[in-house]
């Protein structure tokens, strides 16, 4: 017999309850190892949350991952209203290991294609569809599963080294979060938020400026506003200033230090964001609070054309800016002042002292040489004005009125402007107030009164009465010639003694008579003189006037010749 | 020879004659050998112990189960988009897009037949422990039947290797199997065996020994 014939040697075995079978250890390796899936699932099943949303658009529950730094940490199971209906719900199962960093602070934001002025992102999720990216912010806050989704992903994540400041400015321009911030046209940062202040008056800016730029940031630093285009025609042609193309678009913030403040570090969180890198500079004068002056001006003139903000300058240097003007009541009370406040920076006009007292002391000695404020033209073409403090030593003396209220009063001329253009009116109104018509009327009636006198007989007689004045004169001179010639020398000989002195004595009523043709000729003159020139009594009466000069010419010298040698009427010359 | 009873039907079998049949080659030889005298392979007594190696391989297969169905069966990513779908969410999807033949015959294949079998063979099982002599032709049948259907079973695991196979456009799309479909071939398998230790000829034997 072969071995397969044998028969198996039999083994006994209880037919019920008996060995049980190997297989069984099949189903207990399955249930092991499904027990291990099961428990490796709920160990790693995290907390759920829930974060609110604006809306879910591109959320799908289920689906829709949650990622910190583009690893799966959870996934949306549900998308929900509240109460409400005003918000979405998403609620997230997340993985067990960031159960402890979900604390108030931590962030989510739903990732979406974003196309911006500063660039292209979340490009993958046009395909792969959105998902909620989270930053875990400070993680000191208490431990939450409640989350409000932000409107926007955050510009920084809360573990980037750097700094976060806060920009104040009047205006916010073109300025957008997301703008870049330059330091030395590098960039370094980004504007996070955009947001009126709490009391309403001016724009403040959140902004992040990375690690190692950050610490460019003290007391020196200034930021402006680089938005858009600067364009300046200047004395070196023009200059057309563009940070960037993204600044061009959304605005951009500029900060550099300036050596010429105070250096130091600057814990304020706080500064100003000024419109431009001029202002920037500008403000670097305006430092210490305490050592400006606040001074008024009395303007007598109109004030249009000053704004709030213009310029104070001194020889062409800007020293300071008009900081309000106000209508008050005049000294007496019945008239209105147009006073200016004006806010000085006193290093600007040399004073380095920071004591308020002695800067006062020292405008109250400028004043004292002259110093004063006067409107000037700031542009002819806008109408702007600005106050500009001349030296007018020329100026009626006037003092600093400490006492003036609300601030001392700077004494001020009337400007140079104004004068001219005061004038100008008066020349105007003069012009326009010249009696025209009465003045033609009265022109008219002198010429009447003239023509009414040359038509005069009595004016018409006196060129007749003087012709018979001379020749009545002739007459006596030609008697007098007569005289000399009738006179017989050889019988006059012996007579010549007693005839010379009858003679002499003639002569020496000849002055007399010269002088009175004189006075004659000299009343005719002015008389004369009156008819005006021109006229032919006038010409009349100069001929004749001529005629009795030459004619008491003529007297003169006979009288001169006979006071020297009476004898030459008798032997001649 | 005994009297005539109606599980043979008037046949005789085998183990009435003290002989035993090769369940490989159909040789009937003698109870005593161990071994098929012609092809030599190992010759299984009807046991009922055996039984036991079916209810385990079922518990398995049902254990595998749980996971075929939680976990899911396809990965599609399309665009970098992926898409997770289960068995039954997959046939939900189908008939949510109107592919109403398509999702019946994978609910159908996936989920109603593997259930049914789990049920029949567990059915068939207690049968035999309980010794039942009612409907045995019924269960003969059926027992025929799961081991059948038993190798159709694995359609859906052809079905993900033949999409994994063939979609594979990198970016565009890519479609991989589940982690479900390691578990799900495993129960189908698991199935198989079960059906198959199960001896059909207990199912008359257990009724015989009831009717002796």
């Amino acid at each position: 017999m072969s071995d397969d014939d044998l028969a198996e040697p039999r083994v006994e075995r209880p037919r019920r309850g008996g060995r049980l079978s190997v297989a069984w250890f099949l189903p207990l390796i399955a249930l092991a190892i499904a027990g291990g899936a099961a428990w490796r699932h709920y160990s790693t099943l995290g907390p759920q949350i829930t974060i609110a949303l604006d809306n879910a658009a591109g959320l799908e529950a289920g689906r829709t991952p949650v990622k910190y730094r583009d690893v799966e940490i959870g996934r949306v199971e549900s998308l929900a209203f509240d109460e409400g209906f005003d918000r979405v719900l998403a609620r997230a199962r997340m993985s067990a290991d960031v159960r402890d960093r979900l604390r108030e602070g931590a962030r989510f934001w739903v990732v979406r294609p974003q196309l911006t002025a500063s660039g292209v992102s979340g490009l993958d999720t046009l395909l792969s569809g959105a998902y909620l990216a989270v930053d875990w912010g400070a993680g000191d806050g208490a431990a939450t599963d409640a989350f409000t989704a932000a409107p926007e992903p955050p510009l920084t994540p809360s573990d980037t080294p750097g700094r976060r400041v806060t920009l104040r400015a009047r205006e916010g321009g073109a300025l957008t979060p997301g703008a870049p911030v330059y330091f030395k046209s590098i960039e370094v940062g980004r504007v996070e938020t955009k947001r009126l202040s709490a009391d309403g008056d001016a724009i403040e800016f959140d902004l992040f400026v990375n690690a190692p730029y950050s610490d460019r940031i003290d007391a020196r630093t200034r930021f402006w506003n680089a938005s858009g285009v600067g364009v300046e025609l200047g004395a070196q042609g023009l200059r057309l200033d563009v940070t960037s193309l993204a600044a061009l678009l959304r605005g951009g913030v500029v900060f550099d230090r300036f050596a010429e403040a105070a250096p130091g570090p600057s814990e304020a969180d706080a500064f100003i964001l000024h419109a431009s890198r001029d202002e920037a500079a500008e403000s670097l004068f305006g430092e210490n609070p305490a050592a400006q002056l606040r001074l008024t001006a009395v303007f007598d003139q109109s004030v249009r054309g000053l704004g709030d903000g213009a310029p104070v300058e001194y020889r062409g240097v800007q020293v300071g800016v008009v900081e309000g003007i106000a209508v008050l009541p005049g000294e007496s009370l019945t008239t209105l002042q147009i006073v200016a406040t004006l806010l000085i920076q006193p290093r600007r006009i040399g004073v380095i002292g920071s004591d308020p007292e002695s800067n006062l002391a020292f405008v109250e000695r400028s004043v004292a040489r002259g110093l004063r404020a006067r409107l000037a033209s700031g542009s002819l073409v806008t109408g702007a004005l600005y106050v500009e403090l001349v030296d007018a030593p020329e100026a009626p003396p006037a003092r600093l009125d400490l006492d003036a209220k609300p601030y001392p009063r700077l004494p001020s001329v009337p400007s140079t402007l104004d004068a001219l253009r005061g004038r100008a009116e008066e020349v105007l109104a003069r012009i326009n107030k010249l009696p025209v018509e009465e003045l033609l009327a009265s022109a008219i009636a002198a010429l009447d009164s003239v023509t009414a006198l040359a038509a005069d007989p009595d004016l018409k007689r006196a060129p007749g009465e003087l012709t018979g004045a001379l020749s009545a004169a002739r007459g006596m001179l030609d008697g007098l010639a007569e005289a000399d010639l009738a006179g017989d020398a050889a019988r006059a000989m012996a007579a010549t003694s007693s005839a010379a002195a009858a003679f002499e004595n003639a002569a020496s009523g000849l002055p007399a008579l010269v002088r009175r043709l004189n006075d004659a000729a000299a009343k005719a003159e002015s008389a004369i003189d009156a008819y005006g020139a021109g006229s032919s009594v006038n010409t009349e009466a100069v001929a004749a006037l001529r005629e009795m000069r030459q004619a008491a010419r003529a007297i003169s010298t006979l009288a001169q010749t006979l006071e020297r040698r009476p004898n030459s009427l008798i032997i001649g010359r | 020879m005994g009297a005539e009873r109606p599980v043979t039907g008037g046949g005789v079998t085998a183990r009435d004659l003290g002989l035993i049949g090769c369940t490989e080659c159909a040789l009937v030889q003698a109870e005593r050998r161990a071994r098929c005298a012609r092809c030599g392979a190992r010759l299984r007594r009807p046991d009922r112990g055996s039984l036991q190696a079916v209810w385990a391989l079922l518990a398995t297969g049902i254990i595998a189960y749980i996971p075929a169905n939680l976990w899911p069966m396809l990965v599609t990513r399309s665009f970098g988009r992926v898409d997770e779908s289960t068995i039954i969410g997959g046939a939900v999807d189908l008939a949510a897009h109107g592919a109403w033949f398509v999702a019946a015959v994978v609910l159908i294949a996936s989920v109603a037949i593997p259930l049914c079998k789990f049920a029949a063979i567990a059915w068939l099982a207690i049968g035999i422990a309980r010794g039942s002599v009612r409907g045995l032709h019924g269960r003969h049948r059926l027992h025929a039947l799961v081991e059948l259907i038993g190798r159709w079973s694995m359609i859906d695991v052809f079905v993900v290797a033949l999409l994994a196979a063939l979609i594979q456009l990198g970016f565009l799309a890519s479609i991989t199997p589940g982690p479900a479909a390691a578990p799900f071939a495993l129960s189908v398998v698991l199935t198989m065996l079960a059906a198959q230790r199960l001896d059909a000829r207990l199912i008359w034997i257990a009724a015989e020994g009831r009717a002796r």
